[in-house]
This record gives C-alpha cells, sequence and structure tokens, in this order.
C-alpha cells in the first residue's frame, strides 16, 4: 500500500542528494558549502537508513555530518580570523569584509584531468570486469558471524573477518592527529567567540548524556548496530561541545594523558592482535569463546582514542604546553541593536 | 487499535501544519532574527507532535520514552543553537528587521 509513497520519498531523497552534493561543491562562499555539505551529510544518513544500513546510518550521521562539519566550521573559523589579520595588516586597522573571497578559478591543469580522467577509466573497468553473477563475500560472512563471538554482522565484519584493516584505520586516524599536532598549536580561536552560559547550561546536560550513549553504543554494538565508531563519534562530539562551552585553554587534561589516550586504541589492538599470534593462533584469530570479550576490550580501547582524536582534529593543534591560569573568559556586554 | 490510529492521524497532521507554518516563515520572513523564530519555535512543536504521533503507533512504553527523550534533546540544542546562531548574526552586524513606518 504505501510503496509508491516510498518510492516517491526516495526519488526526493535521490535527486536532493544530487542537488545538494552538487551545490555543496559548486557554490562560491565556503560558508555556504560547508552547510550544505552538512545537510548532505544527514540526507545521506537517511539515505542509508532507506537501505537498511543503520550502522552506516549512524557513522554517516555521527562522523560525516555531525564531527566533520564541526571540523570544517572550525577550519573556517581560523581562515576567517587569519584573513582579518591579514587585512588589518595591510589596511592599518579598519577590517572591510569578513566574507571569504574565493581564490580565482586556476586554469584547467591538463595533464592532471588526464590523470584523472585515466584513474577513473582504470577504476571503471575494474568495476565492469568484475564477475557479474558474484555475491560478493557477503553470504560467507552472515554464514560464520556465529564463529565471531559477536552476533551484529557489521561488528564482525569490522573486528574478526576484516580487523585488519581496522587495525590500520586506527593507524591512520593517529597519524592525522600527529600531523597536526606537527603542524601547527591549539591557540585559544579567533576572538569573538565569546562563551557564556547559554552554552554551558546545555553542555552540562547534554554531556553527561553523550558520555552514556557512548557507552550503550559500545555495548550494544556487539549484538545490534552501534560500535567503536559511532560510540567514538559521540565521544568526540561531548569532548566538542565542552570545548566550544569552555574554550581549549580550560580544563583540558595534561598532554601526556592525552597522548596515552590517543594511542590507547592502536596500542591494546596491536597488543590483542600480537598476544593471539603468541598464545599459538594466526595475527587477530581471536580462540572461540574470548572472541567477545576481545572485541570489547578493543572497542572499548579505540572509541576512547577515536573520540579523542576526533576532538584533537577539530581543535586543530597540539595543545599549548604552558598550563595557563584558570581565567573566566570575560563576555562583553551585548551593545544594544 | 482504530483509536490509537485515529489519534495519530491528528498529530500527525498537526505536527504537519507546524512544521509546513516554520518552514514559509523560514522562506518568507525578512531577516535572520525572524527566521529563527519561525523556524524554531514551529519546528519544535511540530517535531513533539510528530513523535507523539509515532509513539502511539509503536505500541511500546519503552519505544515511547525514547522517542521524549529525543525531543526533548532537539528542544534544547535547537534553543541553543538558535540563540547562538541570532548572537552570532548580531555581532556580525545584522540589523534586526522593523516594520517600515
Amino acid at each position: 500500500m504505501s510503496e509508491p509513497i516510498l518510492l516517491l520519498f526516495d526519488a526526493l531523497l535521490a535527486g536532493l542528494l544530487v542537488w545538494l552534493a552538487a551545490r555543496a561543491t559548486t557554490v562560491p562562499d565556503v560558508f555556504e558549502g560547508i552547510v550544505l555539505y552538512i545537510t548532505f551529510g544527514l540526507c545521506m544518513a537517511l539515505a542509508w537508513v532507506r537501505l537498511r544500513a543503520p550502522d552506516i546510518a549512524l557513522a554517516e550521521a555521527a562522523v560525516g555530518s555531525g564531527i566533520t562539519g564541526a571540523l570544517m566550521l572550525a577550519a573556517w573559523n581560523r581562515m576567517r580570523a587569519a584573513q582579518t589579520a591579514a587585512s588589518e595588516r595591510k589596511l592599518g586597522g579598519g577590517v572591510t569584509s569578513l566574507r571569504l573571497e574565493p581564490e580565482p578559478a586556476p586554469a584547467t591543469s591538463w595533464p592532471f584531468s588526464v590523470v584523472c580522467l585515466a584513474l577513473a577509466a582504470v577504476l571503471g573497468w575494474a568495476v565492469l570486469s568484475l564477475p557479474p553473477e558474484a555475491d560478493g563475500l557477503a553470504e560467507l560472512a552472515l554464514a560464520e558471524v556465529g564463529q565471531s563471538g559477536v552476533t551484529n554482522p557489521v561488528t564482525a565484519a569490522l573486528l574478526s573477518f576484516r580487523a585488519y584493516d581496522t587495525l590500520l584505520e586506527l593507524g591512520v586516524l593517529l597519524l592525522a592527529v600527529i600531523s597536526v599536532w606537527a603542524m601547527s598549536r591549539a591557540d585559544e580561536p579567533a576572538a569573538g567567540i565569546p562563551r557564556g552560559p547559554v552554552l554551558r547550561g546545555p553542555a552540562h546536560v547534554l554531556t553527561p548524556l553523550l558520555i552514556f550513549l557512548t557507552g550503550y553504543f559500545l555495548w550494544i554494538g556487539s549484538k545490534r548496530p552501534g560500535g567503536a565508531f559511532q560510540a567514538g563519534a559521540l565521544l568526540g562530539g561531548a569532548a566538542v561541545l565542552l570545548l566550544l562551552a569552555y574554550g581549549p585553554r580550560r580544563r583540558l587534561p595534561a598532554e601526556w594523558v592525552d597522548r596515552a589516550g590517543l594511542g590507547l586504541g592502536l596500542l591494546v589492538f596491536a597488543a590483542v592482535a600480537l598476544g593471539v599470534k603468541a598464545g599459538g593462533a594466526r595475527l587477530l584469530e581471536y580462540r572461540q569463546g574470548a572472541a567477545g570479550a576481545l572485541i570489547l576490550l578493543v572497542e572499548a580501547a579505540a572509541t576512547l582514542s577515536i573520540g579523542l582524536a576526533l576532538a584533537a582534529l577539530v581543535l586543530g593543534g597540539r595543545p599549548s604546553p604552558v598550563r595557563p591560569v584558570l581565567e573566566e573568559v570575560v563576555i562583553p556586554p551585548e551593545e544594544e541593536p | 487499535m482504530i483509536w490509537q490510529d485515529a489519534g495519530s492521524l491528528v498529530l500527525l497532521s498537526l505536527g504537519m501544519i507546524f512544521y509546513i507554518a516554520g518552514t514559509a516563515g523560514l522562506l518568507r520572513f525578512p531577516d535572520v532574527f525572524t527566521r529563527l523564530h519561525a523556524l524554531t519555535k514551529a519546528d519544535n512543536l511540530g517535531l513533539g507532535l510528530v513523535s507523539s504521533a509515532v509513539a502511539l503507533q509503536s505500541g511500546s512504553w519503552l519505544t515511547a520514552l525514547k522517542l521524549l527523550l529525543i525531543w526533548l534533546v532537539v528542544l534544547l540544542a535547537s534553543a541553543t543553537v538558535c540563540f547562538l546562531v541570532a548572537r552570532r548574526a548580531l555581532r556580525d552586524g545584522a540589523v534586526p528587521w522593523r516594520r517600515e513606518r
């Protein structure tokens, strides 16, 4: 009965996705592009729900739209501050415009275009040359879920069948944070972000709730949609909320705590991988019976590291080594409009 | 059963009216402050009505409770974000719209 309605909904959603993607990449104003991108992520999450992939929907909403959106907005804020400072230097005071003017479009680079087209052709050929009747590994994976120690097939694939990939993904995330820390310091972000009680109130309510949900998603991940990446994104979201409400200079844990937490996921995962090898099995080959507990252990450590890494990326630099005195940021009185 | 469906239908229709009103406000109102006003208030109420309708259909207290929690969190978040957007706009020099005399 409801099939035509759903088809209409799907068609609208697909059209909207294409339109949002096109707009997000072509709109000249950077801020508008970011907002369109975040909207695109939310619609994409909805599309994953329609495709019955709630795990990916959660990840897309939390990581793809939420945390990445915050990351882009933080970068935009920095760009804006840098531009303001530059124009102040140039003009000796008065800022003329706070709009980010896009760079003039570079002339088309023909060698680069040829490389891209060749890559697209090779990828297309690779897809087309796949045997059409193959079902992939889905059936095999679903048949073997019982052996993995968890009942959620997505978690089984991520942390058991292709745990090697996930191990390397944690490494990539850690590398990203290391690169950011090597490149810049987390200074007080651009002036003109006054903090205040209106953001702190909700932060007080939402932070405990987010941490609770982090634990929930971590625990439920072995049976139903959820897992380390979704839980980590929520934890990272809580950290970003606190950073926004209090600023990076207050209440940050000591740097060695950050470092230990960032590395913990990869360390525990690698230790488990090598530990089972020492026990006579192959790399990452969990023993029957212990698999569920090992996966939960790895996921718990990974959740902490993912959350910290995402928050560190949004913060955009290594925390300052100088421990500043705890100071309230004075909020200038609202001027009358 | 029929009463539950009827209740859902009424709540859903009311919710949609509020969503349409909020969207019309977003599209038609003259400046960022009035648009925020339309969007957050109308949509918050619309979401409450729609989630009540869904809760009636779920037939489980636990699901209804989760929907209530979602609504409360959205209320908190949207009220906060509304204030933050408005304050940022004011600081960036947006002039609140006034009726022309």
